[in-house]
């Protein structure tokens, strides 16, 4: 988002249908890296919203200009504002005495755990160090600084300790219609141990990360990150050359999912729809907004 | 020279100089051949009691050794029955040879035939995933690919110490096609699989397996997707232990496996949990292929009994209630 504000703050265009037509390329360009993160999608979507009204409006480039970066404001704005209110509605559901592990870097589930402890409940977490980059260990950093109890796991361990948890709790980079949650690359295995143990399974999302593009049985993109994440190119050489795979983020099933906490409220898996109908109507047009579609699904 | 043998056998278990279930129980094999070779008895009696000393030795070596008690167990079981019936201490000692070389030969084979039996459980295409590294696992791979039966291999990195990436070099060394992905990555693909494949460092008397940590997490994943989960384990890897009620302690490890030095004096608040193990179930599991054969999980206990003469309600030694599995080798990611 600072992305793209850096870029209307920088372009030197003095026609603003050709700042538009720099922004569309830019957007697109960052949603072709970046195709899971509905979150990104919106945030493009809604700043090409407000350009295009200005410009049909005949404003000057100027106020175009001011515009976007006005509406870049609006967005961080509410993206923070939401942030606090899924903390303190996710806290409500977390009891003193509680162990709960994170997995991957959420700094929505974070806010949670963090609310919690500030209202003095003392919690015992267990961090998956998630490979390959190890957003976990961020994660317990940020918690143990605060005196909260960290402990960190390899994320094949999650299973091992799922009798020691009361609750396994995420973000999520994306929701869909059915309530399937797209969030880093593990998650969904650790569902279903939770699952398996009987462990509730919460994701803390905002309703910004509800995908509509879902509704119309459209598949999430699983982007496939760097594959010298998982080998140096010395040891990929060594090892004989073998294929890669590192898929950023897999799909948890809705039955393995308990509870969503958005910053309306909480919402089991299958309350997602009415999210979606809420925020782009019925019956939810999303998916036809506008160009921004060049991404391979 | 007897005692003195055996001695260095032991020492060399004890010491770790002598590493791998495999290793040791062949080592401890061998010690009875020599404590049988040079014993002086005069009667049967003498003789038994010779083998017996010399086996406690033996024994007291490595309590975490699953193999040792059975190699141990293998000879004299047989012995103690043969001696019975056995009219003089040179056919005694013969027999004690043979039995002792016939374990040591069929240990020595184990990996070979399981990797004969498992292939012919691998079909042409089949897309095959697998954790840590494992040799009898590998030699299914490996003997699937002789037999022209074209397969992929799904291989996890195996954090925290990478042992997938021996399990990689093996592979592609064999001109297999592999992929290597991240622990966690399993269920991801897990819809694209047909067989799992792992090894096992002990199969307890349930057909419960002990193996690398992440194992169970796997199994769980293939038991979701209706994918079958198939275990290669020697015979020497079957635990009593659990015929009598104990548990099996999963040994921890350093935090430094998972974070370096300069990470643990930076952030001297977080704790880490780092177990080398976990337990499957034996309802996640189909198959355990053994170089005896192809066994349901439920039929530990049989190989128990026919291959080391263990009976229901019998006493394991003091030292080995409470095994605790304790990693045989340590990768070094040279």
């Amino acid at each position: 988002m600072s992305g793209l504000a850096s870029f209307v703050h920088q372009s030197r265009e003095a026609e603003a249908e050709k700042l538009a037509e720099g922004l569309t390329r830019y957007g697109e360009q960052l949603i072709r890296l970046r195709p899971t993160s509905v979150l990104l999608v919106h945030a493009v979507k809604s700043m090409m919203h407000v350009m295009r009204d200005r410009i049909e409006q005949g404003q000057d480039i100027g106020s175009v200009r001011r515009a976007v970066l006005e509406q870049k404001d609006i967005l961080l704005h509410s993206i923070r504002s939401s942030v606090e209110q899924i903390s303190s509605i996710g806290s409500r559901r977390i009891t003193d005495g509680e162990s709960i592990m994170i997995h991957g870097y959420s700094s929505t589930a974070l806010g949670i755990i963090k609310k919690a402890a500030e209202e003095g409940k003392r919690l015992r977490i267990f961090s998956t160090e998630t490979r390959p980059e190890f957003e976990g260990r961020i994660a317990a950093i940020e918690l143990s600084k605060l005196g909260i109890d960290t402990t960190i796991i390899a994320d094949s361990s999650s299973r091992y300790y799922m009798k020691d948890v009361d609750k396994f709790l995420v973000g999520a980079e994306a929701v869909a219609a059915n309530g399937a949650v797209i969030n880093k690359i593990g998650t969904s295995l650790i569902a279903l141990a939770a699952h398996e143990a009987r462990v509730r399974v919460f994701v803390a999302a905002s309703t910004s990360k509800f995908s509509s593009e879902t509704v119309l049985g459209e598949l999430v993109t699983i982007e496939e990150r760097e594959r010298f994440q998982l080998l140096s190119p010395s040891e990929f050489e060594k090892l004989g050359r073998p294929k890669i795979s590192n898929p950023a983020y897999d799909v948890t099933s809705p039955e393995h999912v308990d509870l969503i906490i958005t910053e309306k409220g909480v919402i089991p898996p299958q309350g997602a729809i009415m999210i979606l109908r809420e925020s782009f109507g019925w019956p939810i047009s999303g998916a036809e907004d506008g160009p921004l579609v060049g991404v391979q699904r | 020279m007897s005692a003195r043998r055996v001695a260095e056998i032991a020492e060399n278990i004890r010491t770790m100089r002598t590493r791998g279930a495999g290793e040791i129980a062949r080592a401890a094999a061998h010690g009875l051949i020599i404590a049988a070779t040079e014993s002086r008895a005069t009667s049967v009696q003498d003789f038994v009691s010779d083998l017996e000393t010399d086996a406690q030795a033996l024994l007291h070596t490595r309590p975490t050794a699953v193999s040792l008690p059975n190699a141990i167990r293998f000879i004299m079981y047989r012995v103690k029955s043969f001696a019975q019936k056995a009219l003089d201490v040179e056919s005694l000692r013969a027999f004690t040879l043979s039995v002792g070389q016939n374990f040591i030969n069929s240990s020595r084979m184990a990996k070979e035939i399981i990797g004969e039996i498992g292939a012919r459980r691998i079909r042409d295409g089949d897309v095959l995933l697998t954790h840590c590294n494992s040799s009898a696992t590998t030699s299914i791979f490996i003997s699937a690919a002789k037999m022209g039966k074209k397969i992929k291999v799904f291989a996890t990195e195996t954090r925290p110490l990478y042992q997938g990436h021996i399990t990689v070099k093996e592979l592609t060394d064999a001109g297999i096609d592999v992929t290597v992905m991240v622990d966690s990555a399993v269920r991801h693909v897990m819809h694209e699989v047909d067989r799992v494949v792992v090894g096992a460092d002990a199969v307890a008397a349930n057909g419960a397996v002990v193996n690398k940590i992440g194992t169970s997490l796997i199994a769980l994943a293939a038991h979701e997707a209706g994918v079958r989960f198939f275990v290669a384990a020697e015979t020497f890897k079957f635990s009593p232990e659990t015929l009598i009620g104990g548990l099996v302690e999963i040994e921890e490890r350093s935090p430094t496996e998972l974070v370096d030095e300069e990470f643990l004096k930076a952030n001297p608040r977080i704790s880490f949990k780092n177990p080398s193990f976990d337990i499957t179930p034996p309802e996640y599991i189909d198959l355990i292929i053994t170089e005896r054969g192809v066994i349901p999980p439920q039929g530990a206990f049989l190989v128990l009994r026919e291959e080391f003469g263990w009976a229901i309600g019998e006493e394991a030694p003091l030292e080995h209630r409470g095994v605790k599995i304790a990693p045989e080798e340590e990768f070094q990611n040279s």
